[in-house]
């Protein structure tokens, strides 16, 4: 049996033209070598469960189909754990990626053994100034900076969103992406992981992509109510997180002063909306994180779920399906 | 070779419905027709049907659709596969047994030990459904070159396929839901064929060659695709070889004799080029009575037959030498057009049809040249391709503006070649077909997206990206082979259920050709040299070296005939066409250009649409 190169996982899920558009965009990748694309389809009603995958003659795709909705970090571990290829290339369904990209990626990996991760600098359509180039995390007080830097070629970076190399050696040794994460932090959590086994986090100026990005100031999803899951595992994630990765001292400064601040901030901006429901996640997700805090105690991936479903039923709004 | 046809539907359906459609494909199995019906969950009713064009094994042990032994795989099959008995020895050394002698049970077996990987086994031409009645998979695969079709349409309830497009629009309520695809009648007219998987109907497509794919009965859609085979990956190591010619030559004696396996007689199609001649003068070494046929016209400077006569003399094969007169001609230009399923723009379909009906009178099975000038670089456009991109950009713009300023249609076409992109002038170049610039004056509609009509191939990979020659092989075998020259011969020889066998067409021959950079294909204009190096160790030389002309087509007296501007005139269809610059411009054209008009509307007219 050949061996494969590279297998790439795009999760999607209700965004069925931009899906399309992102493998149009991979095809454009003139990749001398063989390759799987692994599309997972996170329970979508829209008609992408129709999309026809042999509208892509050049590329060998397998479609699955979650019965429900799995939400980000389980759906990218179900194609993970599928995937055939020596590099693992995940890619939301809302980027185009640029016709070099995995070229320049895998050249980083295959050049540089000590790096796990890399990922392209990232761009808004059309532009030609990246609007991220690395990312940072202050553990001090858990906030996630975005830099621009054109400077240097390659930066290390404290996790890479939306498109992301991984040696599928690394995802084995990191056991995949941890799913009680289930959505926000997913990336840093497994880059911060990763470092257990001496793998790098890199972004590279030379791999672009260019994100359709949807969510709105301070991650408030206004027009879209299919992941108002957010709103709850940014906030929790975010005290995870510095709850795994942060020394004492970061503790103590980052509970009494910080902590605290990021749902307030948060409530506010949604309140402009009247999006009294996001407000209430923000507070459960800050609750159930002083309780990760306290007790170490993560919830499951269903637990968590469970109590996200039964907040935003009492708002009578759309039932989260899982 | 066969014709296949399937439904599986949300709703149940009836029997004699789809046995309608099954009729539609009598001509590429006349020998027997056989269906089977399934309920699948007691949700989902299912219908596969076969007709039969028995070759391998005829029995009925080898009648479709055929199940597995313990019930739970059922195939329907179209094709040859060369090398099944080969297979089935290997089959039987792990212990399974066969209760036949037909390729078909080899396909079948070797799906259930392998999966998906089976494909990668056979060699041959085919195209292939088989069932999985436990996992509720259908399993829907064709060859390396897309020798064999296949068609589906898919909606929310219904999904369709068959082995032509006629099949599926015979299918009861199916017209209502399809509508003509606009890009892909921009691509005849201008390229000559619909590309890749598109059909003249947006809502029928077809599997792609070198594609294996999955289909789930529960979810109703398609859950893998799996591209087996590909030449993009070859690399140009067989250049140290010393002699690829003497390695050629022995894959190509090979593949030559696996095709000749069949239970019945086989004959040839001879036009006296290199290819159909170095096929006959093979064939003729395990077979010394084979029979050839050409075609000749009467009074016709491009008559190759005299060509043919003296291949067949040199290597003392009999040829059969086939007249074709203006009545002839046009009776048969007819008899396509009734039934094509889709339009034709190469009416070199018309003498190919004409003679598979005769040659189909005594044979069943026909060896063909077809491939050797995408596999071995016989075009000139290959060498254009090579020189243009040699050619500094200004000056080709420079030189494209300069062109497009005379009137001379062909020096237009090299200017409009000159300022696209490559894989535009692939097919631009060789087409045929009309300007870009003259398509707005045609068709009604003034918005013609040209980007829209090359997405395809524009979308391709680009391998070969050092070498244009090479490149531009490269496109041809991708899209103009199976799309254009392939479904021509599938379909003028099935419909006298001939069967055409293509020895040039064989995946090892290409993926060796491929390895091997231009300069071993061409020396100047001297192109197709491996081919040529081992026919002149079998023909005198001027047989060899004369200029090719390939099956020629009078098309002259037919197209400019009452009936045809009739057609042109009062039934075009003005939703698509300019009707009042056709009439206008009628006079201006040669007979090319109407035909590909005439072709586009007589098949509307055809159907119904």
């Amino acid at each position: 049996m050949k061996k494969l190169k590279l297998s790439i996982i795009i999760t999607t899920r209700n965004r069925v033209s931009l899906l399309r558009n992102c493998i149009c965009s991979i095809e454009k990748n003139n990749l001398g070598f063989l390759y799987e694309v692994i599309i997972i389809d996170d329970a979508s009603s829209d008609g992408t469960q129709e999309f026809d995958i042999n509208e892509f003659p050049n590329l060998n795709i397998v479609l699955i189909q979650n019965p429900q909705q799995m939400m980000m970090v389980r759906s990218r571990n179900i194609g993970a754990r599928l995937a055939k290829g020596e590099f693992v290339l995940f890619i939301d369904d809302d980027n185009e990626i640029d016709a070099y990209m995995i070229e320049n990626l895998i050249d980083h990996l295959d050049n540089n053994p000590d790096v796990g991760l890399v990922g392209p600098s990232m761009y808004h359509p059309g532009s030609k100034h990246p609007y991220l180039t690395s990312q940072k995390i202050n553990l001090f007080t858990g906030k996630t900076t975005g830099i621009i830097s054109v400077k240097e070629k390659c930066s290390s970076s404290d996790g890479i969103p939306n498109v992301f190399m991984i040696r599928k050696i690394a995802l084995e040794k990191n056991n995949y992406f941890d799913e009680r994460i289930v959505q926000t932090f997913s990336e840093p959590d497994f880059a911060f992981a990763a470092r257990d086994h001496s793998y790098k986090c890199e972004m590279i100026l030379t791999a672009k992509t260019f994100h359709n990005k949807t969510w709105g100031h301070a991650g408030i999803q206004i027009s879209n109510n299919n992941f108002r899951q957010k709103a709850y595992y940014i906030m929790r994630n975010r005290i995870l997180f510095i709850r795994r990765y942060g020394s004492i001292k970061h503790k103590i400064i980052f509970m009494p002063f910080f902590s605290w601040m990021w749902p307030t901030i948060y409530s506010l901006i949604a309140l402009r909306y009247f999006r009294f429901d996001l407000i209430a996640l923000y507070w459960l997700g800050y609750a159930d994180g002083l309780k990760i805090i306290l007790t170490g105690r993560i919830d499951s991936y269903n637990d968590s779920l469970d109590r996200v479903s039964r907040l935003l039923n009492k708002f009578s709004r759309k039932k989260i399906p899982g | 070779m066969c014709g296949i046809f399937g439904v599986l539907s949300t709703n149940r359906f009836s029997e004699p419905d789809c046995i309608k459609s099954l009729q539609s494909l009598h001509h590429r199995g006349p020998d027997s027709a056989r269906w089977w019906s399934y309920v699948y969950n007691e949700k989902k009713f299912l219908f596969l049907g076969h007709t039969r064009l028995s070759i391998q094994d005829l029995s009925d042990l080898g009648s479709q659709p055929m199940h597995s032994s313990d019930k739970r795989y059922t195939i329907i099959f179209n094709g040859e596969i060369y090398n099944f008995r080969e297979l089935k020895r290997g089959l039987e050394s792990s212990g399974v047994n066969f209760t036949g002698d037909s390729d078909t049970e080899v396909v079948l077996q070797l799906f259930i030990k392998y999966g998906l990987d089976c494909v990668e086994k056979l060699s041959g031409m085919f195209a292939f459904v088989v069932l999985d009645n436990i996992s509720g998979e259908i399993t829907i695969a064709r060859d390396r070159f897309g020798k064999k079709p296949l068609y589906y349409y898919l909606d929310k309830n219904r999904f369709i396929f068959a082995s032509e497009l006629n099949a599926i629009l015979k299918f009861k309520d199916i017209k209502s839901s399809l509508s003509i695809n606009k890009t892909s009648i921009h691509q005849i007219l201008v390229t000559g064929f619909t590309h890749g998987q598109s059909s003249i109907f947006s809502e029928i497509k077809k599997i792609n060659p070198s594609t294996v794919s999955v289909f789930s009965i529960k979810r109703m859609t398609f859950i893998s695709s799996k591209r087996y085979w590909s030449l993009e990956s070859i690399n140009n190591a067989s250049n140290v070889l010393l002699d690829p010619c003497q390695e050629i030559e022995h894959l190509f004696n090979s593949s030559v004799e696996q095709r000749l396996v069949s239970d019945v007689p086989i004959c040839m199609f001879l036009s006296g080029g290199v290819d159909s001649s170095l096929v006959y003068s093979q064939a003729l070494k395990y077979n010394p009575d084979m029979e050839a046929y050409t075609i000749s016209y009467k009074d016709y400077k491009n008559d190759e037959s005299s060509f043919a006569k003296q291949v067949a003399d040199s290597l003392s094969g009999k040829l059969n030498i086939v007249e074709l007169n203006d009545q002839q001609f046009a009776d048969s230009a007819n008899s396509m057009m009734q039934f094509v399923d889709e339009p034709i723009a190469d009416a070199a379909m018309i003498p190919l049809h004409y003679l598979s009906k005769i040659a189909g009178e005594k044979y069943k099975v026909a060896l063909s040249g077809d491939g050797g000038d995408e596999i071995f670089g016989g075009y000139i456009k290959y060498s254009a391709q090579e020189y243009i991109e040699k050619t500094p950009l200004f000056i080709r713009n420079l030189l494209s503006k300069l062109l497009r300023s005379t009137n001379s249609p062909s020096l237009k076409r090299l200017a409009c070649g000159l300022s696209s992109s490559f894989a535009e002038r692939q097919f631009i170049f060789g087409s045929g077909g009309f300007l870009l610039e003259d398509l707005d004056l045609i068709l009604k509609d003034n918005h013609i997206d040209l980007k829209k009509i090359f997405l395809t191939v524009s979308s391709a990979p680009q391998p070969f990206l050092n070498d244009p020659y090479l490149q531009s092989m490269y496109l041809d075998t991708q899209f103009q082979l199976p799309d254009w020259y392939l479904y021509k011969a599938d379909r003028a020889t099935m419909a006298n259920g001939v069967e055409l066998r293509s020895p040039f067409l064989d995946h090892k021959i290409a993926e060796l050709s491929f390895s091997l950079t231009s300069s071993k294909h061409r020396k100047f204009m001297n192109r197709k040299i491996i081919p040529k190096q081992i026919l002149e160790k079998r023909l005198p030389s001027h047989l060899v070296h004369r200029r090719k002309l390939g099956f020629a087509v009078k098309l002259d007296s037919w197209a400019s005939s009452k009936p045809s501007d009739e057609i042109i005139f009062s039934e075009t269809r003005s939703d698509i066409f300019n009707k009042n610059w056709l009439e206008k411009n009628l006079k201006y054209m040669d007979s090319l250009t109407k035909f590909k008009i005439i072709s586009i509307n007589s098949y509307l007219l055809n159907h119904d649409f």
